[in-house]
């Protein structure tokens, strides 16, 4: 399983919400914004945590595609 | 004893820091930006945090814990400060850590689609524009009471499905939950007792005669078979009430008071519709409707901007201030509704930022343009030193706002 994130810079509002929960995952960049994008995650914990921020994401600028292909 | 030789200009919580924080906020930036104070109530040691960098750590930082009543010391505690202690409240999103938290806050943005929020924007100006008729009718009306309050309560009435005639029962049980006062501290437990109680009717009623509404929806949120049980649920209608009622009603008049106050803003707002979302942001900016975030507690002795804070400490930060903080604002204190700089942090930071953002902006953009439309003559009908804020410590509201709309008003 293969998971990739990206954030839209359209959408993102600089809410903070995605590093807090993933710092490892997202970083919020000098001006206060999401910073794009995670590709290839592949530890299942990782993807689950992926989709959880896209969820809680108050601007729903985050989106996850997974592929089941290695 | 070392003689203290600089004081703030308005020592925090009095009469004149309520009135104008701003100068009492720089002086702390400057010279103790993690503030050590004895919290009004209780008398507890508390940390005010000022700077934008170290409000948006405390935010962030997982070591600056919501959850109270794990974390907070025994003096914190016992003090009351625990907020909805010993209601179904102690568990609310706005309280709770992950992974308790990322599990309510799913279900919470699983009702918060599209189709909901295009559908709030019809919603949201009809309602406009009724009370601006209303406004008309009057000719002299409060800012306050008869637009940005009826705007506000409908618009959140609507949404959540309930009866507005609950809503100035709801606002006084909201002062009842957070007082200034600390001789009030004995009426909070009956605050959240009694918004529980309208919460707990709510949800009653719409599991009976489900609607289109936002509670019913959240009686019905699931994802992958989880859903909010019964406390959960009355916890989570009860934390919209009181995040819904007040704080839109403080913003719309802050920002109403902001363009009386910078005519030449407010004139680019409407002569330029392409500023209207930036120009939201910066009335955000600004001045919100919360002066503080909830109280953060330190689940470990940790230092912050060189002052170190002992485990379970309180902890308050400051989003006026962060705000208005010339390391990350240029010229903050000028209105610019074209400034393009940072984020602010009006709605928050981090885990915990406003659920309800996305109807907040909704709301002052299309309720603050829509007054001064309406009425190009807008203007205070008391001088503006009498124009003044409630003394409570979270929240930045004007008591009230009186204004003429210069169009005579036929008998």
């Amino acid at each position: 399983m293969r998971a990739t994130a990206r954030v839209d810079r359209s959408l993102c509002q600089g809410a903070g919400l995605c590093e807090a929960m993933g710092p490892e995952l997202f970083r919020i960049d000098e001006e206060g914004y999401s910073e794009n994008s995670q590709r290839n995650i592949t530890n299942e914990e990782k993807v689950l945590l992926l989709q959880d921020i896209a969820d809680c994401c108050p601007t729903g600028a985050i989106s996850v595609t997974v592929s089941e292909q290695d | 004893m070392t003689p203290i030789e600089h004081f703030p200009p308005a020592e925090l919580f009095t009469k004149d820091y309520y009135q104008n924080p701003y100068p009492t906020f720089e002086w702390l930036r400057t010279n103790s930006p993690v503030h050590e104070f004895d919290f009004p109530v209780g008398n507890v040691r508390t940390w005010m945090v000022t700077r934008y960098d170290d409000v948006r750590t405390v935010l962030a930082d997982p070591r600056f814990s919501s959850e109270g009543g794990t974390w907070g010391n025994a003096e914190f505690r016992e003090a009351g400060l625990v907020s909805g202690s010993g209601s179904v409240l102690e568990r609310a999103i706005t309280v709770v850590d992950p992974p308790a938290h990322t599990r309510l806050r799913r279900l919470a943005m699983s009702t918060f689609t599209t189709r909901r929020i295009a559908h709030w924007r019809d919603t949201v100006q009809r309602i406009v524009e009724n009370t601006l008729d209303d406004c008309a009718r009057r000719g002299s009306f409060d800012v306050m009471d008869d637009y940005a309050g009826v705007v506000s309560s409908d618009v959140l009435g609507e949404i959540l499905g309930f009866r507005i005639e609950r809503h100035r029962e709801l606002v006084e049980a909201i002062g009842q939950a957070f007082p200034s006062d600390p001789g009030l501290m004995d009426q909070v437990p009956e605050g959240f007792r009694r918004i529980c109680e309208y919460a707990e009717e709510l949800v009653a009623d719409k599991r009976r005669e489900p609607g289109d509404d936002l509670t019913s929806a959240l009686v019905h949120a699931s994802e992958d078979g989880d859903r909010l049980d019964h406390e959960e649920l009355v916890a989570m209608v009860a934390a919209m009430i009181m995040a819904g009622s007040d704080t839109v009603r403080a913003f719309v008049g802050n920002a109403v008071l902001a363009l009386l106050d910078h005519p030449e803003q407010c004139g680019l707002m409407l002569s330029s519709p392409e500023y209207t979302s930036s120009a939201v942001e910066e009335l955000l900016r600004y001045e919100g409707a919360l002066s503080t975030a909830l109280f953060r507690v330190t689940t470990e002795e940790l230092e912050l901007a060189g002052t170190v804070l002992p485990a379970g400490a309180p902890v308050i930060a400051v989003l006026l201030s962060a705000n208005r903080d010339p390391d990350r604002f240029t010229a903050p204190d000028r209105l610019d509704i074209t400034r393009n700089e940072s984020r602010h942090v009006g709605f928050g930071h981090g885990l915990h930022n406003c659920l309800g953002a996305a109807l907040a902006r909704l709301e002052g953009e299309i309720a603050i343009p829509a007054l001064f439309r309406r009425f190009p003559d807008l203007a205070r009908d008391i001088p503006r030193e009498e124009v003044g804020y409630i003394e409570n410590w979270a929240m930045r509201r004007l008591v009230r706002l009186p204004v003429s709309t210069g169009i005579p008003v036929r008998p």
